[in-house]
């Protein structure tokens, strides 16, 4: 049962795959950092663009979210907290806990800033190659000294890869347990232990097997990059991502 | 430690990079409100890779989370989340790894075919981990928001102590199976021609 998750590379054509893949990184930190400062209008805005670059992509959103029900949890409990823990008018209030419009408000829009980031590098993932990843980080991380470049980007680039593996590997352990009745044991340490173990049993013997295949075919760190050009392209869609910046940034 | 054993060790840092940001994704239902497994899989980084690779993987794994990978809990990338509330559990992170990884270290030869003894140090240690964790989490949480000492605590300790716990005892569990199997897999590979 491979299904895919949502951090999976999709091999394309689109312009999102061809573009450089450090125009990609600066437009990415962009609009993390658009994300975080704009205001509801910058907001609709960026989401529209990132909803553009997902049909563009062919990847179905309501897919994608309905693989995040986690992230959905994690919302809820950051827009509760938000709710009490903010001062203003009360809207409900139950014994003690006061919900507040402002508090709700606030809440929400943070939950649509994290919802936003999350998309981006979504599609960031599903549009970039592993190699091209390495490529790029390695680029960005050169001029900064005490820091082995070849190194933490081969890393990252691994980490970005196997993500989805662990992933899809934590969803079958915990499945293959769900299927043999494991939610009737009540000992939260023993489940604990249960799970983790097998799951670091597989990641492990993943390793074992990737440090095999990458000794046979003589891996070092000192290897050939694939060549990363700028296109005119590649230009233009930073020069309108910085204007639509600058744009949000005023708004 | 020849090249080899250098191969392996990067792989299995970045290996359980990936773990450690899929534990911001996995949760088990326990009772009502499901554990989120992230900070396990950090203690248990420390006391499986040891200090200097335990750094390695949450440098990477905080690197390529500000990078705006969808890597970070509920998929905040950017390097504008280290400035939001709960940037400091992720700061945390690196010293705690860190100490963990050293305690482990200095403690291993003395500990060395002693189960009972590397369960316990392995519990000290996460303890002292975890409390590292809220004594820069929560002061981080309070200056952020502006939250006082109360609610702060209220909010950013409190809920998470007994998970804590259980985590703790569960990782020393973990650690105890799977640490042989790794160290036996070093040897082999330290032994052997490269």
């Amino acid at each position: 049962m491979a299904q895919l998750t949502v951090f999976e590379y999709r091999a394309g054509t689109s312009f999102l795959h061809q573009q450089d893949v450090r125009c990609k990184i600066t437009s990415l930190i962009l609009i993390n950092a658009l994300a975080f400062n704009a205001t509801h209008i910058g907001l609709i805005v960026l989401s529209g663009l990132l909803i553009l670059m997902f049909l563009q992509l062919r990847i179905s959103i309501l897919t994608t979210l309905r693989n995040l029900r986690l992230l959905f949890l994690i919302l809820v409990f950051v827009l509760g907290t938000r709710s009490i823990y903010t001062q203003g008018d009360p809207l409900f209030q139950f014994g003690f806990l006061v919900i507040t419009g402002q508090g709700l408000q606030s809440g929400a829009v943070y939950c649509w800033r994290l919802i936003t980031l999350f998309l981006a590098g979504i599609i960031f993932v599903s549009s970039t190659g592993i190699t091209e990843i390495k490529s790029g980080i390695q680029w960005f991380l050169k001029p900064l000294p005490g820091i082995p470049e070849r190194k933490v980007a081969v890393m990252i680039s691994l980490m970005v890869r196997f993500l989805p593996l662990v992933l899809q590997q934590a969803g079958e352990i915990s499945e293959a347990q769900k299927s043999r009745g494991a939610e009737i044991r009540k000992n939260p340490v023993k489940r604990l232990t249960l799970f983790s173990v097998p799951l670091f049993r597989r990641v492990f013997e993943t390793a074992d097997r990737l440090v095999l295949a990458m000794e046979s075919r003589c891996f070092s760190e000192n290897r050939t990059d694939p060549q990363m050009k700028l296109k005119s392209v590649d230009l233009i869609s930073m020069v309108i991502l910085f204007v639509l910046g600058i744009i949000i940034f005023t708004l | 430690m020849t090249s080899s054993n250098q191969l392996r060790l990067m792989v299995y840092s970045s290996l359980m990079a990936a773990l450690v940001a899929a534990g911001a994704f996995i949760a088990i239902p326990i009772g009502p409100v499901p554990i989120v497994l992230q900070n396990m899989f950090v203690l248990l980084t420390g006391l499986l890779l040891g200090r200097k690779w335990g750094l390695a993987t949450i440098a990477v794994y905080l690197l390529a989370g500000g990078l705006g990978l969808p890597v970070f809990s509920a998929g905040r990338g950017g390097f504008a989340h280290f400035a939001s509330p709960t940037g400091g559990y992720l700061v945390a992170y690196l010293i705690v790894v860190y100490l963990v990884g050293w305690i482990t270290e200095i403690t291993q030869e003395r500990n060395r075919d002693h189960q009972t003894r590397q369960f316990v140090t392995d519990i000290v240690a996460m303890i002292i981990g975890s409390v590292v964790v809220y004594a820069i989490g929560v002061p981080w949480l309070k200056a952020v928001t502006g939250m006082p000492w109360s609610k702060a605590v209220a909010v950013g300790a409190l809920p998470f102590l007994v998970g804590d716990l259980v985590k703790v005892v569960a990782a020393a569990l973990i650690a105890r199976i799977i640490r042989p199997a790794i160290r036996q897999t070093l040897q082999l590979s330290a032994d052997s021609p490269a």
